[in-house]
């Protein structure tokens, strides 16, 4: 658990965060949301001592922050930046090796490690591992970064708009990666974004914050159904925070047997793993009450009607 | 790719021979010079080997660059963090102050304090050659990217750390560009320690300009000029080879 207490940063006249408290549970991603300036990366950047707070404490499961030195707090600690920061004069292997080799792992520890990660991120090792950074995509670039910051098995990784320099479609499919990750290796996640679309789908607290102060945090759902007056119903609502609802709630959730269903020999599908904003799409798309939900290997589970995911706000529990 | 490779490598190869050549077998050019050589007097000088005076000019030379580099490279480093950040104006108008200074004149200055020879020619060579490379290592070291200085901090570097695994070797091309800057620079200058007695290729110049030579000026000058081309081929090598990594 992670725990922010009365936490502020001032420079000079300005103060960037001001008091603020919030607490993350361990193995979940809290999201930190706000405008430029908002104190966003001021504040996670307090939680590795890349800046001191000018009053107020982190406590890292009970543990003050300030009992070791920034150097050892830090590599407990994953961190990537949306520039990445890949160091360019080493290779792959060599900037994923930083932290365990400051750590003086031996070398078949470290290169096990390396091995492992690159697997994770379905980076082959002998394709990737002897490359240097300038030759990688952005996309590329990003994972490497964050397998850098994983190398030492930290508990909490950090993160800074990992994925703001991505075009979008390779953004989507690395917060899928992350999200998976995440959940198969039960690490907190603390992640600072702009983009509330990417608070949505990854996080499972989202903190907004606006001029230094926490304004609201809560999971995303409480937060797009009751968002406070003013800046935080400006930044979740507008025309589609329906949508974003919807996108939060998967299709088999509203899986209803066929025969209760108008039915028809040849539906168009979709999986089960679906969002239902996407499934909603399907129904636009295809012109139909009513589709067929298949599970991944094909089988029919049953179908969802239109009326199901209009009425889905209605019947959450 | 061998066409290439010869084409890259005759730079070095073609002024590296020529020097070897001269070096050994400069008595074979005889005849050539002999027109440029007053009636009587020597046509190819004769006093000391070249192979010897080479050796002497390229100690000078290397003893004082070694030792311009070691200040040079320490001082912008120094100036470069924030502890040192005051002394930066400082250092920058030293080194600026050696470059300003005519060689000629430190020596002048030198020989009273520390005597004829070596020493007074390495003083100017030392003062000469400390601005390149002092303002080489700086622009080196800030163009390392904000970013990768802040991953490396991020994962838990030490600042020495962060400044012998992260920003020296991003900064060593152009670090080493300063430094061949300044050798080149310190193999012309090196010829006018013979004036003060040092032992080197600026006394056959000498001796040639003394007696009406000219002959001797021509070998002499040869010599310097091909030493200062192999010299710079060699360490543009080096740095090419350090970038692409």
């Amino acid at each position: 658990m992670i725990e922010l207490k009365q936490l502020t940063r001032v420079f000079g006249e300005r103060t960037a965060v001001d008091q603020l408290n919030l607490t993350v549970n361990s193995g979940e991603i809290c999201a930190l949301i706000g405008t430029s300036g908002c104190g966003k990366s001021t504040t996670l950047k307090m939680i590795n001592r890349l800046i001191e707070p000018t009053s107020g404490t982190v406590l890292i499961n009970g543990e003050d922050i300030r009992d070791q030195s920034p150097e050892l707090l830090r590599r407990r600690i994953g961190y990537a930046i949306q520039g990445v920061g890949l160091f360019p004069h080493r290779s792959v292997y060599d900037n994923i090796a930083t932290v365990p080799r400051l750590l003086n792992w031996s070398r078949q520890e470290i290169d096990a490690r390396v091995r492992e990660l690159l697997e994770l991120l379905k980076m082959p090792f002998e394709t990737f591992a002897h490359q240097y950074p300038h030759r990688l995509s952005g996309g590329e670039q990003q994972r490497i970064g964050v397998a850098r910051a994983l190398a030492a098995r930290p508990e909490l990784l950090l993160m800074d708009e990992p994925f703001g320099a991505l075009d979008p479609l390779t953004r989507e499919r690395l917060q899928g990666e992350l999200k998976q990750i995440q959940r198969m290796l039960g690490i907190t996640v603390i992640l600072v974004t702009h983009d509330m679309e990417e608070a949505i789908r990854l996080a499972d607290q989202v903190a907004v914050m606006d001029a230094g102060r926490l304004l609201q945090s809560g999971t995303p759902q409480a937060l797009l159904r009751n968002p406070r007056e003013g800046f935080v119903s400006q930044l979740v609502g507008g025309e589609d925070r329906a949508l974003r609802l919807l996108a939060l709630r998967r299709v088999d959730e509203l899986v209803q047997p066929l025969d209760q269903l108008s039915f028809e020999a040849e539906l168009p599908t979709v999986s089960s793993g679906m969002s239902l904003r996407d499934a909603l799409a399907r129904h636009l798309w295809y012109g139909q009450n009513c589709l067929r939900v298949v599970d991944d290997a094909g089988n029919t589970l049953g179908g969802i009607s239109l009326d199901a995911i209009l009425n889905a706000e209605d019947q959450r529990p | 790719m061998m066409r290439s490779l010869a084409v890259t490598w005759v730079g070095t190869l073609a002024p590296l021979a020529c020097l070897l050549y001269l070096a050994v077998a400069a008595s074979t050019l005889e005849p050539l010079l002999m027109p440029l050589a007053p009636e009587g007097a020597p046509t190819i000088y004769a006093r000391d080997s070249f192979i010897n005076l080479i050796g002497w000019h390229l100690m000078l030379v290397f003893i004082a660059i070694a030792s311009a580099s070691i200040i040079a490279i320490s001082a912008a480093i120094l100036v470069s963090r924030p502890a040192g950040r005051d002394f930066l104006p400082l250092a920058r108008s030293l080194a600026n102050l050696g470059q300003t200074l005519p060689p000629v004149a430190v020596l002048a200055l030198a020989v009273p304090a520390v005597g004829f020879g070596a020493w007074p020619t390495l003083i100017a060579l030392f003062l000469y050659g400390l601005l390149p490379i002092f303002e080489n290592t700086l622009a080196g070291l800030s163009q390392v990217s904000a970013e990768v200085k802040e991953a490396a901090r991020g994962l838990g570097m030490s600042p020495l750390q962060r400044l012998w695994q992260v920003e020296l070797p991003l900064a060593l091309p152009v670090i080493i560009t300063g430094v061949r800057l300044s050798i080149i620079i310190s193999v012309g200058t090196a010829t006018i320690g013979s004036t003060v007695a040092a032992k080197g290729l600026g006394e056959v110049i000498i001796a040639g300009l003394l007696t009406d030579n000219l002959a001797f000026v021509l070998q002499g000058g040869i010599i310097v000029a091909l030493m200062a081309m192999v010299l710079d081929a060699l360490l543009r090598k080096v740095e090419q080879k350090i970038r692409r990594t």
